[in-house]
């Protein structure tokens, strides 16, 4: 990419009158490129700034109207009536769906990746691959009436089958199915891409050591494409904790927790963002950004894991190979 | 040859999965097969599951706190605050009575403009009474609140022009007999007999005989309200030179705050605001309004799943369920 | 190969097929769902019709109720009620925002009531009312023989078995027709998102594909870059409710300062333009790296200046990459949700104007799952519309970046 580098570092002194002018141009243009960059990379931090500065406000104000901080992120009970706000529960409820709907499609991505990449040859993989593209284009809210209409069902009559009630299927459990399709494509994506990259040689030597194409994808090629891999599931859960309306069509949302029954109600920090959205003013306004402010805090530090894990996992890789 | 064996089995795997889902589709699913709207008798929503032996857990569903029927069942049972810890929250009457349809065990209230077959409900009387319009007039059913609705002051419409459609609006909803026949036709319970004629009430509001197409009526506030308010406004488009209208209907909590309190110049300010209550003296005065009354009663109704063999509760029945005092529906009368 | 091999590899091997078959399942589960759900539905009338009903009021001036006796077609059926005096025919029916109303099924070419002037003010005031198949009637006022003026319909609480034999046999004269063209279609929304996806692109594209042009083209490598790229890459795992906030807490003081009040398009389309930048700029930066080197080298040569060689040169080559980035753009813009619900708001309008509030078709979908009466059916078709658009979109991206590859070979 040297040549790009040097599109506005080239010089020459020949027509330098007619050169001055349009250098004035370059000059302008650049300049315009690199604000247009730097507003770009400002907005994630004004987004910080002004969220945040909305969502500490019920954590200052006025004696009677002051939400406690500590109440507000170790609490068990959402009771808006009762002027009660403790999101502690949420935050539990919220990691335990998406990570277990992540942990639930991410042996499945790999597995797909493997047939799409190793196994299954031409037209058919053509056709998963767009399989698996489709899911990625189905818009949120479409898998939320599917979601209503259909995961709940298959939820509350399976709880019927072992004789658990349910609320009409509403449960975390439909949640966590919910977000396993949802973050698959995502993973799968990413776990193709990678696999795609590993270098060829690696296949060959596995072979020529007498493994079956089958050990060497599972055993040779899935780990050397472990960090896109793990990208993937970062991603996948990324979207797994902000995903907003498909979750709160079906999440329910239980005033008290965490419950570790998957059968039974759950509130995800989305779902209760959304829920008396209606509401505009006041405390149960305001506390709605505070939940936001959890809820960036949450992704960011789960990213942080994962990318410390993947570190780690590099680390080792590196000192295998 | 075991590869191509393997695929083709699967394959045939996959196709027989798709098949019975197609068949599972139009079995069991009334609502895929056969659409709603020309029928008499609605179909059911969902396919309604045999109730789980033995298992008669009472899950119990509540609106969000803005709203204004929860205060008004809460109100008239007197639970405020005493909530179960166990409840399901919900953020409208249609997401209740889509979820309470759902759920065999489920108890939740909606309003009596509720289409209760559509969405599998069965309405529980109360104190023996059955909730319809006669017993809310007569008196006896008294699980009710009121519909009122709020102005803006009255020097601080955008215009006179808008002021003067505000207020032949709410002439037409709230007194004529045209009006309050609207009201009632969407489920609103309203004495249509004592209003006056329109004929008559136009006469002070020469407004409706122009051309109106330019000015739109912003409505805030209580969901609860929004059949009967959309009704007459649909109505009153035709007598009233095509005004437009907007609903934007959020809770009660919104109505004063829309057109009086500190949202009345924000982002949601509106022309007139409903409550599905009466407006509280001491947080939302609303002295200063162009116009404030309730337009009309509502009942509030317990429903159940319609495979719930109970008809009928009490008010300590009700206060027990929703406190959770009684947890099963075995329990409940007890 | 050992047996045990064998076995350990069939196993693995059926493994990654069922879990490719699970996900075909699923695929396949969410059209049949949406479809079976939604696609009888979606007639002209959902797709193109108001949301909200037209409601016509009609006045007559002389009706002839004279001595006509109309038949009814033979192919009524028994819940539609016809009046043979007026020559037309309704039932009592729930519609798709399930209210009870009185449609009329059956209406006679000659039948008197379709003599109705509309009498609301305004410009249609005068012209031919509507009296049609499909329509709804929820009131007729006729005066009796003696001379009173007598109210029937849905508005009375009567049915049309109560309502159509008082008509025929008191009615002396009709006076007043109140009925509706019904709504539960999504035109409005349709346009407020077509206006959603031109402004977001407005805003957004500009500075989408400067940014990439900016870290393509002048950023060093240094620290000022790395924090460009990571703050890119971070505002793309920002899940869209936050941006929803952002829209509340940052665009909006902006943008009343130019004398914009409330929800409105214009919100959410700045909220979307910022929500759409990573997308943008990711793909476009892609767009112009995989632009030969060459060409860039052979226009300085040849004595264009930078900025030339950039807009001449390098943009154009790149134009179907960029093209893509919008078009998945679009298609996030289509379906996006969260981060409009509070920006545009939830009241759906049958005329979007880009200063106020109104629905996309993906936030219409929401309205309707969560409003006073759920409607699957119409949201079901919705998605439909969202899916085809959604999917379609993709499908072009994919052509485009199929036909530029065949073209970078050749």
């Amino acid at each position: 990419m040297e040549t790009a580098k040097d599109f506005f570092t080239s010089s020459d002194v020949k027509f330098a009158a007619i050169r001055k002018r349009r250098r004035r141009t370059d000059v302008l243009f650049k300049s315009l490129f690199r604000i247009a960059g730097i507003v770009a990379a400002m907005m994630v931090i004004l987004i910080i700034i002004f969220v945040t500065s909305r969502g500490v406000r019920p954590f200052l104000g006025s004696a009677e109207e002051r939400v406690d901080l500590k109440v507000f992120l170790t609490g068990s009970r959402w009771r808006a009536d009762q002027g009660i706000y403790g999101l502690g529960f949420v935050i539990i409820n919220t990691l335990i769906v998406s990570v277990t709907g992540g942990l639930l499609a991410l042996p499945l991505a790999i597995l797909s990746a493997v047939l799409i990449t190793r196994i299954a040859k031409g037209k058919l993989s053509v056709l998963l691959t767009t399989i698996v593209e489709t899911l990625a284009a189905i818009p949120s809210v479409v898998y939320g009436v599917f979601a209503a209409g259909k995961i709940t069902v298959l939820v509350r009559d399976l709880g019927n089958i072992f004789g658990i009630s349910t609320y009409g299927g509403n449960s975390s459990f439909a949640v966590i199915l919910l977000l396993a399709i949802m973050t698959y494509p995502t993973m799968t994506t990413l776990a193709v891409s990678g696999i795609r990259a590993v270098p060829k040689e690696l296949d060959f030597a596995s072979l020529a050591l007498g493994a079956t194409p089958t050990q060497t994808s599972f055993k040779v090629i899935v780990p050397a494409a472990r960090s896109s891999i793990a990208t993937g599931f970062t991603l996948g859960l990324g979207r797994a904790f902000g995903e907003a309306t498909a979750v709160s069509m079906i999440a329910g949302n239980a005033l008290t927790g965490p419950s570790w029954n998957p059968f039974d109600i759950t509130r995800t920090l989305t779902s209760t963002m959304l829920t008396g959205l209606h509401e505009t003013t006041g405390l149960d306004y305001e506390i709605r950004f505070s939940v936001g402010v959890v809820l960036m805090i949450v992704i960011v530090s789960m990213n942080l894991l994962v990318h410390a894990a993947k570190r780690r996992l590099e680390k080792k890789g590196s000192a295998i190979s | 040859m075991k590869k191509q064996l393997m695929t083709i089995l699967t394959v045939v795997l996959a196709l027989a999965m798709i098949f019975t889902l197609a068949a599972c589709e139009k079995k069991p699913d009334p609502n895929g097969s056969e659409p709603a709207p020309n029928k008499t008798d609605p179909a059911p929503n969902k396919t309604d599951p045999a109730p789980p032996s033995g298992d008669t857990t009472i899950h119990v569903y509540t609106r969000d706190s803005s709203s204004g029927t929860r205060e008004g069942f809460e109100a008239v049972i007197g639970f405020k605050g005493e909530l179960t810890e166990k409840a399901n929250e919900v953020s409208s009457n249609g997401t209740m009575a889509q979820q309470v349809g759902q759920d065999v065990n489920g108890i939740g209230y909606v309003s009596l403009v509720t289409n209760f077959a559509e969405n599998n409900l069965k309405p529980l009387n109360y104190e023996g009474v059955e909730a319809t319009e006669a017993n809310v007039i007569n008196g006896t059913y008294t699980l009710k609140r009121p519909f009122c609705f709020t102005t803006r002051a009255a020097d601080d419409y955008k215009s006179e022009e808008q002021k003067q459609i505000v207020a032949a609006f709410l002439a037409y909803m709230a007194d004529s007999k045209e009006g309050r026949e609207v009201v009632v036709a969407a489920g609103g319970i309203t004495d249509v007999e004592g209003g006056k004629p329109w004929n008559e009430i136009k006469k002070d509001h020469p407004i409706v005989d122009r051309d109106n197409s330019a000015l739109t009526i912003v409505c805030g506030g209580s969901t609860s309200v929004e059949k009967c308010v959309k009704a007459a406004l649909e109505s009153f488009q035709g007598i009233a030179g095509n005004v437009q209208f907007k609903l934007d209907q959020t809770g009660s909590g919104d109505g004063w705050t829309r057109v009086l309190g500190d949202e009345k110049d924000g982002p949601n300010a509106s022309d007139i605001g409903f409550a599905s209550r009466k407006f509280k003296e001491d947080k939302e005065p609303v002295g200063t309004a162009m116009r404030s009354e309730a337009f009309c009663q509502d009942a509030i109704v317990a429903v159940v799943h319609k495979d719930n063999p109970i008809s009928n509760v009490t008010k300590d029945d009700l206060y027990k369920i929703f406190t959770g005092a009684t947890a099963t529906w075995d329990d409940v009368g007890k | 190969m050992t047996r045990i091999r064998k076995i350990k590899d069939t196993v693995m091997q059926s493994l990654t097929w069922l879990a490719s078959g699970i996900s075909a399942w699923v695929l396949v589960a969410i059209l049949v769902f949406i479809f079976s759900n939604g696609w009888k539905l979606l007639d002209r009338t959902v797709l193109l019709g108001d949301y909200h009903a037209r409601n016509i009021v009609s006045g007559f001036d002389d009706i002839q109720t004279a001595d006509v006796v109309f038949t009814p077609p033979a192919s009524l059926g028994d819940d539609e009620v016809a009046s043979t005096r007026y020559g037309f025919a309704v039932r009592d029916e729930i519609d798709k925002e399930k209210n009870h109303v009185h449609t009329i099924t059956w209406v006679d070419d000659r039948s008197p009531l379709r003599n109705g002037t509309i009498t609301t003010a305004g410009p249609t005031q005068g012209h031919k009312a509507p009296f049609d198949a499909g329509m709804n009637i929820n009131k007729l006022v006729f005066i009796d023989a003696s001379g009173e003026e007598v109210y029937v319909g849905r508005f009375k609480q009567q049915t049309p078995q109560e309502w159509i034999p008082l008509l025929d046999s008191e009615a002396k004269q009709i006076a007043e027709f109140h009925g509706k063209v019904p709504g539960g279609g999504m035109r409005g929304s349709l346009i407020a998102t077509l206006m959603l996806i031109g402004l977001s692109l407005f805003f957004s594209v500009p500075i989408g594909i400067f940014a990439a042009i900016y870290l393509y083209a002048i950023a060093k490598q240094n620290r000022l870059t790395t924090f460009v790229r990571s703050s890119i890459e971070l505002l793309a795992g920002v899940p869209s409710i936050i941006f929803s906030m952002m829209g509340i807490t940052l665009i909006f003081p902006i943008i009343r300062l130019f004398g914009l009040s409330g929800q409105s398009i214009i919100l959410g389309s700045l909220t979307m333009a910022v929500l759409l930048l990573p997308v943008l700029i990711r793909q476009t930066e892609e767009a112009l790296r995989s632009v030969p080197p060459s060409y860039a080298q052979a226009s300085l040569a040849l004595g264009a200046t930078q900025t030339e060689t950039l807009f001449r040169v390098v943009l154009p080559a790149a134009r179907n990459g960029i093209f893509s980035a919008c078009l998945l753009a679009v298609s996030r813009i289509i379906g996006e949700s969260a981060a409009l619900i509070f920006t545009m708001g939830t009241a759906i309008q049958d005329s979007p104007a880009v200063t106020s509030g109104a629905t996309s078709l993906a936030v219409q979908i929401y309205v309707l799952m969560g409003g006073e009466n759920p409607n699957f059916e119409l949201a079901s078709a919705i998605s439909i519309v969202i899916l085809i658009l959604v999917l379609a979109l993709n499908l072009t991206v994919k052509v485009v970046s199929a036909l530029s590859d065949k073209k970078g070979k050749a």
